[in-house]
């Protein structure tokens, strides 16, 4: 088990724009940069916090979770991301142990990391993510 | 008997076809640890579904001895169960949309998509080896197979059923194109009523094992599931946006015993003579259907 630290916290918004000057006026945070995920299924805005990075998501079309999560729930938290040393050895252990996941082999995830979703049941209802820094070959659906 | 499906999210893209099957992988060993002895896969299992080009087909196109179906032997062997999954396949230059069948003794069969979809109609090839039926030995079991878009026509699962099927396994792409509504309140596709029905009507399980995720604007809609015998949902709808794995235990001899009530049985009531529209060509159905959506 390596977990290292928290990663980040997935924000959902439906207008990305309202949303990073909200947080730059209420929290005072900086503004890293803005990423398209998917193919046009999410933009990413990233805010580095300590050690961790904000990232606030708009669903920009069916096809996410982020995009159900908004219809069902409104804006707010969705996921938390953990960082873990090395994403599919954390991946197969998850599955060898019958941990529910949502991603049953590592996948691209924005801001060049690899990542693994859980399922909500693994976490008591939170949705986790298991992500690592680095490249991978190319982004795929979400 | 126990029965697995893989519920596949894949990525899109050649350079994704690795991570693809290593994900597939790993929930067809999952099935097989979970006790399953038959485990179905997605139609174009180990691929993306929607295909822009005669040439995109062909480089995802394989043989039978090709990487999946390889893949899919070797583990049949080890765990000494069965795989049906699908491919688009390769034959003397022309393409199929190809369910294939392996055991512990290798390849089982194939069938070909005779129904073909959307974009199948320009690049593939539609099946021409009827709808064979496979007796599985060690389960002591009539396997047949269908093809996404083939569970909208009765006349195919007719066939099966009147062949003998017990045990009708479907790989396939339930898809939002032309659907009115994707899920209803009780969070069922069409289609998983659609599988129920069929089961009703001809006393058969039914495994239909479906891709979450979506391309190129295109939603698919998981929810998987298991039709036992006597058309009870036995396992699923699977989640309707992510892989998933089903385990269901049911029993396909109850498919021998057509029998309704005392006086009553399914397939002996049938009357052919007066089915007589069903085995003509299509002139009637195409010049209705030239407005409608499918």
């Amino acid at each position: 088990m390596s977990v290292t630290k928290l990663n980040h916290i997935g924000i959902i918004v439906s207008d990305l724009e309202a949303a990073i000057l909200k947080y730059q006026e209420v929290l005072g945070v900086k503004l890293d940069r803005i990423e398209d995920y998917g193919a046009g299924l999410l933009r990413i805005a990233f805010f580095p916090l300590g050690e961790i990075l904000l990232e606030l998501i708009q669903p920009l079309r069916p096809g996410s979770t982020a995009w159900d999560f908004l219809q069902e729930h409104g804006e707010g938290i969705e996921h938390l991301a953990f960082q873990v040393d090395d994403i599919a050895a954390e991946c197969s252990r998850l599955i060898r142990e019958n941990i529910p996941v949502a991603d049953w082999a590592p996948r691209a995830g924005a801001g060049k990391t690899q990542i693994c979703f859980l399922k909500r049941e693994a976490l008591c209802g939170v949705l986790g993510e298991f992500v690592t820094e680095g490249d991978c070959s190319e982004t795929g659906s979400v | 008997m126990k029965i697995g499906v893989v519920q596949s999210n894949n990525l899109q893209g050649l350079a994704n076809l690795q991570r693809n099957r290593e994900a597939n992988q790993n929930m067809i060993e999952a099935a097989f640890r979970s006790g399953a002895e038959v485990v179905v896969l997605p139609e174009c299992s180990n691929h993306h579904y929607i295909v822009g080009s005669r040439q995109e087909a062909d480089e995802l196109a394989e043989t039978l001895d090709g990487p999946s179906v390889s893949a899919w032997r070797e583990t049949a062997a080890a765990h000494g169960g069965y795989i049906a999954g699908g491919i688009i396949e390769r034959e003397a230059g022309r393409l199929y949309n190809t369910a294939v069948l392996v055991g512990p003794g290798g390849i089982v069969g194939r069938y070909r998509k005779v129904h073909l979809f959307d974009w199948e109609t320009e690049y593939l090839t539609p099946g021409n080896l009827g709808f064979p039926l496979f007796y599985l030995e060690s389960l002591d079991v009539h396997v047949g197979m269908l093809i996404c878009y083939d569970l909208r026509f009765p006349e195919a699962v007719r066939s099966l059923a009147l062949a003998g099927c017990e045990l009708l396994l479907v790989p396939t792409t339930w898809t939002s194109i032309g659907k009115s509504i994707l899920w209803d309140e009780k969070g069922y596709c069409l289609a998983n009523y659609l599988a129920v029905a069929h089961s009703y009507s001809n006393r058969i399980s039914i495994a239909c094992a479906n891709r979450a995720g979506g391309e190129n604007g295109v939603q698919f809609l998981g929810s998987s599931l298991v039709v036992d015998s006597q058309s009870r949902i036995a396992a699923g709808p699977a989640a309707k946006r992510e892989a998933d794995v089903l385990i269901a235990e049911i029993d396909p001899k109850l498919s021998r015993n057509k029998r309704v009530g005392t006086k009553n049985d399914l397939l002996l009531d049938r009357c052919p003579g007066q089915y007589t529209l069903l085995v003509k060509q299509n002139e009637i159905t195409s010049k209705q259907g030239e407005n409608s959506s499918v």
